[in-house]
Parts: structure tokens; C-alpha cells; sequence
């Protein structure tokens, strides 16, 4: 049951215990006004009764005066029926008093029968001794009807009295029982829920707990009170992410400016210092010509042409690493032993003249469509490092290339017996501009910078293990690429 | 000038060649040539054996060093060659950087060692330059 409709229990039985209680009052001083009017009609009757005496006793018939006490007397019977309504006709009828209604009637007609009489007595259709008679009649039956009237009066106030006091004491015991009750039952169902709430419950159980146990405005509480606070939880969750994401985003991009501003300041050096050294030879071949010295000369245009050489290939290199960003990537089928073969020829010249064998072997169960471009600088870069450090001292140069697969992974291995990374360089070997030998000075530092970007373009992942014994490349690539993050 | 020993550290065989020439054209010929420098290290600690090889050029009066080299680059260099001065009192090298950076920020690190007395950025120089410096240096 709702709480307002017990309120609204509460509030009609107050209503009803008032009215009855302001009825029964009304009823009481009904009776009071009843026996006044007894009294007067008792005093009019005697006075009626005073002047017929006189009358007897010789004294002149003052008929105006005779008709006034006569209307006096009825005057109070009249007012009694007036005051009575249909609920005392009930009462009275229920508990035998009724036949005081009825002297008051009896009242009135005789009144009204007197009145005739006075008139007829004008007219001189009645003698003196019957008017005499007639009000003598009258007089006598109007003091017994005031005798009478007053005992049934006197019992149906006191019925009232009987009645009404123990029905208005028990309604108000009842309302005060069924306050109490309804009020504990309030109390009792916001405690029982303060009660759910505080224990240690999970989220579901309380949930159907709450279905279960509470109904009416509580439950309207609780389930509003839920959603607004998910709304709120929801709110700063959403907030917090945000802060986060931006968080995450200053740091990359914080991270990116650095990476840029390093890689500007190493690129510019790097593709300077050709230039800076150019111009210091030139110098010298301008004076070698002017002194004669034809070879030393030659020697300087030799060593500019290096230059030259090394510049471009810096340009180019740090063309095709900004490249492999911006390019969308085109898929197809990659042919492994094309790659190789290609990749060999464009070796060619450098194995033949370190004398250093090339070995490769390719084992794949299925078709693997990837990025060509990507695939080549890749294996391109390993190998040719595999070759720019070749170890002379060791009695044969062997570089292999492997590949397989691995279930969904394509494993690229490019192992070789050279030099080796020195071990406290392992952690720079993808940073630009970085070589660790000093006697081979033709590498850009930009290599394994390009293979390490190309990897992660092809969501792949690279590792190495790297002694004085040589180096293996191990290069993982899914078979099937995921849509890119956004 | 006075032809005393000079050790030039430099990665580049090129820019060691130019500096090499131009310290001719200034007199200068006996100069020690280290490609990086951990071999340079090396080359100072072996003092006894050196001075014995060299007795005029040994140790070198002056030291000109690259900063970007692979392995032991110039600062590394200077880390080292700073401890090693404390062991060997005999060191009184002085170090003149030898390097394209024109950066600030290298130019301030360089100077923060002691050794450190002057800095000559590649291709903006010329020969004179280096003889001028080299007799200041000396004379002082």
C-alpha cells in the first residue's frame, strides 16, 4: 500500500471521529434547547390557566389577550418540530420516544381548536360556560403534555449521550492504533531499505533485492535516485576518459615534436657535414692544380665523389622514411624468391667483393599478401647491414635469409657471421643516424630506422640477438593485417 | 711554428685528411689520426711505450676532437679523458673540438670541460685560422 493512501486512511477516519463527536454535541444541546422551550411552554400554559381562572371568577373575556398566550403556547411546539430532522425522527422512532413529536402535534391542534372556539365565542355561536369549558380543557391538557414532554426528551439525549461517547473514544483509539501502525510501517520500510543499501552486496543481487523488498514511493525513490547517480558515475567516467585520452595524446604528441626536432637537427648534420668537407677538398684541388700536384688532385675529386655519393643516398634514405608514413598501402601477393632475386642483383657487386656467400630458403604453406615495398627495404636493409659488417677475420663470410610460416606469421630471419652490435649499443640500434663501426663510415644511420618503421607499418614486431659471433634478425609479420586504430 | 705532437679524433677519413693538410700548410707534422675514441684512449693510456716511440710528439700537445662518432663519441671522450687526466698528472693536453655542429647546446657542454679551450665548426675555417689559433694556444 503507498504511503499517501495510508495517510489518506488516516485522514477520512479523523473526519469522520470529528463529525461524530461535533453531532453529538449538536444533538445535546439540541435536547438542552428543547427543555427551555418546555419550561416556556410550561409558563404560557400557566398564564393561559391564570386568565380563565379570572375569567371564572367573573372577570371580563379579554379575547386579544387570550389569542396572544394561546399563540405563545403553540409557538414553542412549533419551534421543537422545526429543530427536529430526519435523523432524530430515526433515533426517536428506533428507541420508543417518538411520542414526544407527537404531544408537540397534539399541541398545535389543540391551540388551533382553541383559536376556533374564541372565534365562534365572538361570533356568539358559543355561550361563555362552553368557552370556559374549552379553555379549562385546553389548559389542563397543555400542562400534562408539558409533564409528559419531558421524559423521552431527557431519555434520548442521554441515548445519545450512551451511544455516541463510546463510538467517538473507540474511533479515536483506532486512528491513534492505526497512526502508530502506519507510521512504524514507514519507519520500518525506509530503515529496511537503509538497511539493503548498507550491505556489502554485488550490484545484481541488490538490484533484484530492491525489486523484491521495497514497492510503492521508495522503490520510485530508489530507481530514480539509481539513475541519476549512473547518469552522475557515467558523467565523470566520461570525464576522467576524456582527461586521459588527452592526457595520452599531449604525451604522443609531445613525444612526436621531440622525435622531430632530434631527427631535424641529426639529418641537417648529417647532410651538411658532406657538403662542409666538399668544400674544404675543393679548396685543396684548386691549390694541388696551381701547385702542379696533378695526383693529389685526383685523390680530392675521388674523395669528393664519395661524398657526393654517401649524400645521396642519405637524401634518398630519409625520403623513404618519410615516404613509408604518408603511402596508402597497396596489397599483393608477395613473391619471396622475386624479392631475393632482386634484392642479390642489386647486392651483386658488394658479395662479390668481399667474397660473401648468400644463402636463402623459403618454405610457405600459403599465400601472403602484403605491402611489396614494405616487404623489400625490409629484408633489402638486413641485408645489406648483414654485408656492410661482414667480419673479414672469420675464414668465410655466410649470410642467411629465412623464411617460413608460423601458423598466421610470417617469420623473416636474416642471420649472418659478421661483426656483431656491440652489446652496450643494443638499445640505440633503431634510433637515426646511428652507426656503431667506425672503420665503415658508408652506412647513413638510417637503416634499421627505416626497417623498424616498415615493421610497425605492417604490424609486425622485430627482435635480434647479437654477438661477436654475428647477428640474427628475426622478423615476425601477421599474415592478415587488423583494420588500423584510430 | 714549432712542429710538436697533435692527435686529431675524427670518424671521417675525409675530414681528418683536411684538417690534416691544412695543420701542414701550418707547419705541423707530426699529428696522431684515431677514427674513434676508445682507440685515442687507448693510445694515451700506453704513455711509457709511447713516449719511448715518440719522444718529441708524445703526449700530444693538442687534441682535436670530432663529437659525432659511432662508439665512443667526442663527449664520451672527454668524460674519459677528464678521469684520465687526474691519473696521469704528465696529461697537459688541451682539447680543441673539431665538428659540424654549430649548435649552441654542444658548444655549451663542450666548454663545460676543463680540457676544452676553443671549438672550430667544419668548412668555416680556413687554414690561417688554424695557424693563428695554434700559435695563441701554444704561446700560451
Amino acid at each position: 500500500m503507498k504511503i499517501a493512501s495510508k495517510l489518506f486512511v488516516i485522514v477520512i477516519l479523523t473526519v469522520f471521529e470529528i463529525s461524530i463527536t461535533l453531532w453529538a454535541v449538536f444533538e445535546i444541546t439540541k435536547g438542552a434547547t428543547f427543555h427551555q422551550l418546555n419550561s416556556l411552554h410550561l409558563k404560557y400554559s400557566a398564564e393561559l390557566s391564570e386568565q380563565v381562572f379570572d375569567i371564572e371568577r367573573g372577570g371580563v373575556i379579554n379575547i386579544q389577550e387570550l389569542q396572544t398566550t394561546i399563540r405563545n403556547v403553540n409557538k414553542q411546539a412549533e419551534d421543537c418540530l422545526q429543530l427536529v430532522n430526519f435523523i432524530d425522527e430515526f433515533i426517536m422512532k428506533q428507541i420508543g420516544t417518538y411520542h414526544a413529536l407527537e404531544l408537540c402535534e397534539k399541541d398545535i391542534n389543540y391551540g388551533n381548536n382553541l383559536r376556533t372556539d374564541l372565534k365562534r365565542f365572538e361570533n356568539g355561536d358559543l355561550s361563555k360556560s362552553e368557552l370556559i369549558v374549552a379553555l379549562k380543557n385546553a389548559s389542563a391538557t397543555f400542562k400534562l403534555h408539558s409533564n409528559l414532554f419531558e421524559e423521552p426528551i431527557a431519555q434520548t439525549v442521554s441515548f445519545v449521550f450512551r451511544t455516541m461517547i463510546p463510538l467517538v473514544v473507540f474511533i479515536s483509539l483506532f486512528n491513534i492504533l492505526f497512526i502508530t501502525l502506519v507510521s512504524r510501517n514507514i519507519t520500518g520500510s525506509i530503515r529496511s531499505v537503509i538497511r539493503l543499501l548498507s550491505e556489502q552486496r554485488t550490484r545484481e543481487d541488490l538490484h533484484s533485492q530492491i525489486n523484491m523488498r521495497v514497492t510503492g514511493e521508495l522503490k520510485t525513490l530508489l530507481d530514480v535516485a539509481k539513475e541519476r547517480i549512473e547518469n552522475d558515475i557515467l558523467n565523470s567516467e566520461n570525464n576522467e576518459k576524456l582527461e586521459n585520452l588527452i592526457q595520452k595524446r599531449t604525451a604522443l604528441l609531445t613525444k612526436a615534436n621531440e622525435e622531430l626536432a632530434q631527427f631535424a637537427y641529426k639529418a641537417s648534420h648529417d647532410l651538411t657535414s658532406p657538403l662542409t668537407s666538399s668544400k674544404g677538398l675543393v679548396g685543396f684541388i684548386k691549390e694541388d692544380m696551381l701547385n702542379g700536384n696533378v695526383e693529389e688532385a685526383q685523390l680530392n675529386l675521388d674523395r669528393i665523389y664519395v661524398l657526393l655519393e654517401k649524400q645521396e643516398k642519405l637524401i634518398r634514405n630519409v625520403l623513404t622514411l618519410t615516404k613509408a608514413q604518408s603511402t596508402l598501402d597497396a596489397q599483393e601477393i608477395i613473391d619471396f624468391n622475386e624479392i631475393l632475386a632482386d634484392i642479390r642483383v642489386r647486392l651483386q657487386a658488394s658479395l662479390d667483393e668481399n667474397n660473401i656467400k648468400l644463402s636463402t630458403h623459403i618454405a610457405l604453406n600459403s599465400s601472403f599478401q602484403s605491402t611489396l615495398a614494405r616487404v623489400t627495404l625490409i629484408l633489402e636493409n638486413l641485408i645489406s647491414n648483414s654485408i656492410k659488417y661482414y667480419d673479414p677475420t672469420k675464414n668465410s663470410a655466410i649470410v642467411t635469409v629465412d623464411v617460413k610460416q608460423e601458423n598466421e606469421t610470417i617469420v623473416m630471419k636474416v642471420v649472418d657471421n659478421g661483426l656483431g652490435i656491440p652489446e652496450d649499443k643494443h638499445d640505440d640500434v633503431y634510433k637515426m643516424f646511428t652507426r656503431f663501426h667506425p672503420k665503415i663510415s658508408t652506412g647513413t644511420g638510417l637503416g634499421m630506422s627505416i626497417v623498424k618503421r616498415e615493421v610497425e607499418a605492417l604490424q609486425g614486431s622485430i627482435d635480434f640477438t647479437s654477438t661477436a659471433n654475428g647477428t640474427e634478425f628475426v622478423v615476425r609479420l601477421p599474415q592478415h593485417r587488423k583494420e588500423a586504430d584510430v | 711554428m714549432k712542429d710538436v705532437g697533435i692527435l686529431v679524433i675524427d670518424d671521417s677519413e675525409i675530414d681528418r685528411y683536411i684538417l690534416v693538410r691544412q695543420l701542414k700548410q701550418a707547419g705541423i707534422s707530426n699529428v696522431f689520426e684515431y677514427s674513434d675514441g676508445s682507440h685515442a684512449l687507448a693510445f694515451l693510456q700506453e704513455y711509457e711505450k709511447n713516449k719511448q716511440a715518440y719522444p718529441d710528439k708524445f703526449p700530444p700537445i693538442v687534441i682535436f676532437l670530432d663529437i659525432n662518432m659511432p662508439l665512443v663519441g667526442g663527449f664520451e671522450f672527454l668524460e674519459s679523458f677528464e678521469k684520465l687526466k687526474d691519473n696521469y698528472d704528465f696529461l697537459k693536453s688541451i682539447i680543441v673540438m673539431y665538428s659540424s655542429s654549430d649548435n649552441p647546446s654542444d658548444h655549451d657542454k663542450a666548454y663545460s670541460y676543463d680540457s676544452v679551450v676553443d671549438f672550430l665548426v667544419k668548412g668555416q675555417f680556413t687554414p690561417d685560422t688554424v695557424r693563428e689559433k695554434l700559435e695563441k694556444l701554444l704561446a700560451d
